[in-house]
């Protein structure tokens, strides 16, 4: 049972752990930087605008490199987390994920599309590419959405295997683009479609973040709805509920938030399958407190794992989807060896 | 009877010895033998006169032998000179083997990497002799056209090339000297960033240059380098290499300007460089090498102007 108490001692405790998260991530790096150095940057910056008593090159990379890296690491695997929930809730199988039907490909591919045509353009200094993601992704889960449609009811079983051979035919046509294309640019399409987060200004980040704040907050008002379609359609509309409201509502806000964070990250995998299986097994499966758990719970472990993905080689980096493949993989065939992957508390 | 007899013998005997010595000599003197890259020794009876490039960089190099006339196949990569488009395509890093079997062609040259052994074994199998060239230097690049003039016969003319060439480089090390050699970026890609590191030839190519190549100790040839370290090292100068339009994207142009802390961005010493002229081992690596020398020194070669 749920108490109010209980959600809030969780989500605080959870909360801790992923501020404690920035803080190291900021300084930990090839150029470590101090508590109160880091505490001196922040003060020259934002409140007493004396720069002259700090480092620049260290203002800049704490400031400029670091700061927007690690808060976007925190966003896109809260993100992508989010939706993991969302999906397994609502396709009542533990192996649904952006990236396992095929969303995040879609989105790939959208964002691969627009970078090669120059349609790659930028709205009042922003790069459209999230919207170009969105679209991807929309089209996608919409073409599962009607596949998987059969007399007016969705078949959970044909969205999942309709969307594990999407994913493969759209990566497919990824690949087939990037071995199309001059060869001077494969590398650059290769190394952005195994997960990078290190290019975007913090300004952009804010535009991802609306994006993503939409995005969460349709799914916040969904969450009970979430906990009744887990236990089944049929029961879930005895139960009051309208389901196909809640599953349309559901998909767009999944498409929306992986459209968003794709676009700016590339193919990152295993966040959204490993950590709403994490926390469902520690927590319980109440979407309630599950979403907000996993949002924050998926941005520890992505922020974390950007940081080993720029440090373990520095000055090279790793691109991030091999850290979380690596670590995750892992992780995760030991909980199903061990059994204790509960899919739902019912 | 006898003394014409044995004059008619000797003669007869004269003849023969004379054919049995010169004969093989005169089949030895056409046909060429040289030995690739792969240490493979290939022959030709005679200089190779319907020629497939596997390469951009070969497809040059043949030209500036003056050889447009034999090629009868190139890559679709083939760009220069405008000539190598008319050229029938044969595809691009894999080539398609049908359209260079009916091309009938007596050679056909490509590089070492990709391919390779696929290469190999095909055209082992046809019959088609094959050269295997792995041009990763400057030096490298040298020997490419003198092996690729000594089989199609122009052995004097790629020994000229090659002597002007040198010549070109040295002038190029000479004028490009420097107490103090600026340090410099060059990026690949910029999203992600990707550089230039150790066993890349542009590591050698920005040494020759007169400049440090700030990411050349990354054992890497084509690293995925972290920002913080390109703020760490502070380059000087930073080179965008960008297809031969020489164009960017307004994100493209605008996304340096962010890290007004680097010396590149503050100085607004940031270039462009078309890639072609310097990812590509021909004979315009020359002209790129000028390029990326001027824009390194742009001081000390105006005044060697004067």
């Amino acid at each position: 049972m749920l108490t109010f108490g209980r959600w809030l001692s969780i989500l605080s405790l959870l909360a801790g752990i992923w501020v404690v998260t920035v803080l190291v991530c900021l300084l930990y790096g090839m150029e470590p930087i101090t508590l109160s150095e880091a505490a001196q940057i922040f003060w020259a910056k934002f409140y007493s605008g004396d720069q002259a008593s700090i480092d620049s090159s260290r203002s800049v990379i704490l400031l400029d490199v670091r700061l927007p890296r690690v808060l976007l690491a925190g966003v896109v695997g809260g993100a992508l987390a989010s939706v993991g929930v969302t999906l397994q809730a609502l396709l009542r199988n533990p192996l649904a994920d952006p990236f396992v039907i095929g969303i995040s490909s879609g989105t790939a591919l959208g964002v691969v599309l627009s970078i090669l045509t120059g349609l790659n353009l930028s709205v009042w200094g922003f790069s459209a590419l999230p919207v170009f993601g969105f679209s991807g992704a929309l089209l996608t889960l919409m073409f599962l959405y009607r596949l998987a449609r059969i007399h007016g009811r969705i078949s959970v079983q044909t969205l999942l295997l309709g969307g594990v051979i999407l994913n493969a035919m759209l990566s497919a046509v990824i690949m087939f683009i990037t071995y199309m294309v001059d060869a001077n640019r494969v590398l650059g399409i290769f190394y952005w479609l195994m997960g990078n987060l290190g290019s975007l200004e913090l300004k952009a980040l804010g535009v991802v973040i609306i994006y993503v704040m939409i995005g969460m907050v349709a799914l916040f008002r969904i969450a009970r709805g979430l906990n009744l379609l887990a236990l089944g359609e049929e029961a879930a509309v005895t139960l009051g509920l309208d389901a196909e409201r809640t599953k349309r509502a559901a998909f767009f806000a999944s498409a929306l938030l992986t459209g968003a964070v794709v676009s700016v990250s590339g193919l990152i995998s295993f966040v959204g399958i490993m950590i709403p299986h994490v926390l469902r097994t520690l927590i319980g499966p109440d979407h309630r407190l599950l979403l907000p758990a996993s949002i924050l719970g998926g941005g520890i472990f992505l922020m974390s794992a950007d940081t080993l993905a720029r440090t373990l080689i520095a000055p090279t980096e790793i691109p991030v989807g091999i850290i979380t493949a690596l670590c995750g993989g892992p992780f995760f065939l030991i909980l199903l060896r061990r059994g204790r992957m509960k899919f739902s508390g019912s | 009877m006898g003394t014409r007899s044995i004059r008619g013998t000797i003669s007869f005997l004269l003849i023969v010895i004379t054919s049995l010595v010169f004969l093989p000599l005169s089949v030895f003197a056409e046909s060429i033998t040289i030995t690739d890259d792969l240490g493979r020794s290939v022959s030709l009876e005679k200089p190779a006169e319907r020629i497939v490039s596997l390469a951009p960089g070969l497809t040059e190099i043949l030209f500036s032998l003056g050889l447009g006339s034999r090629i009868v196949g190139v890559t679709d990569y083939c760009n220069y000179p405008p000539e190598a488009l008319t050229k029938t395509k044969i595809g691009g890093l894999n080539p398609n083997i049908e359209k260079i079997l009916i091309l009938h062609p007596d050679l056909v040259v490509g590089v070492a990497g990709r391919f390779q052994q696929e290469n190999l074994a095909r055209f082992e199998r046809f019959r088609i002799p094959y050269i295997v060239v792995d041009p990763v230097s400057l030096e490298k690049i040298f020997q490419t056209v003198l092996i690729l003039g000594k089989i199609t016969g122009r052995s004097e003319m790629a020994a000229e090339n090659v002597r002007h060439l040198r010549n070109r480089l040295e002038q190029i090390r000479q004028s490009s000297r420097s107490e103090s050699p600026p340090r410099l970026l060059y990026v690949v890609d910029d999203d992600p960033l990707i550089s230039v590191g150790k066993g890349s030839y542009l590591d050698d190519l920005i040494r020759d240059a007169g400049g440090i190549n700030i990411t050349g100790g990354i054992a890497k040839p084509y690293p995925l380098v972290s920002m913080e370290y390109v703020i760490r090292e502070n380059p000087q100068v930073i080179i965008l290499a960008t297809d031969a339009d020489r164009k960017l994207t307004d994100i493209q142009k605008r996304r340096w300007d962010r890290w007004s802390s680097l010396a590149a961005v503050h100085d607004k010493r940031i270039y462009k460089v078309d890639r072609d002229l310097l990812n590509r081992p021909g004979p315009r690596i020359l002209e790129g090498l000028e390029e990326l020398a001027g824009l390194l020194h742009p001081v000390s070669t105006s005044d060697s102007d004067r």
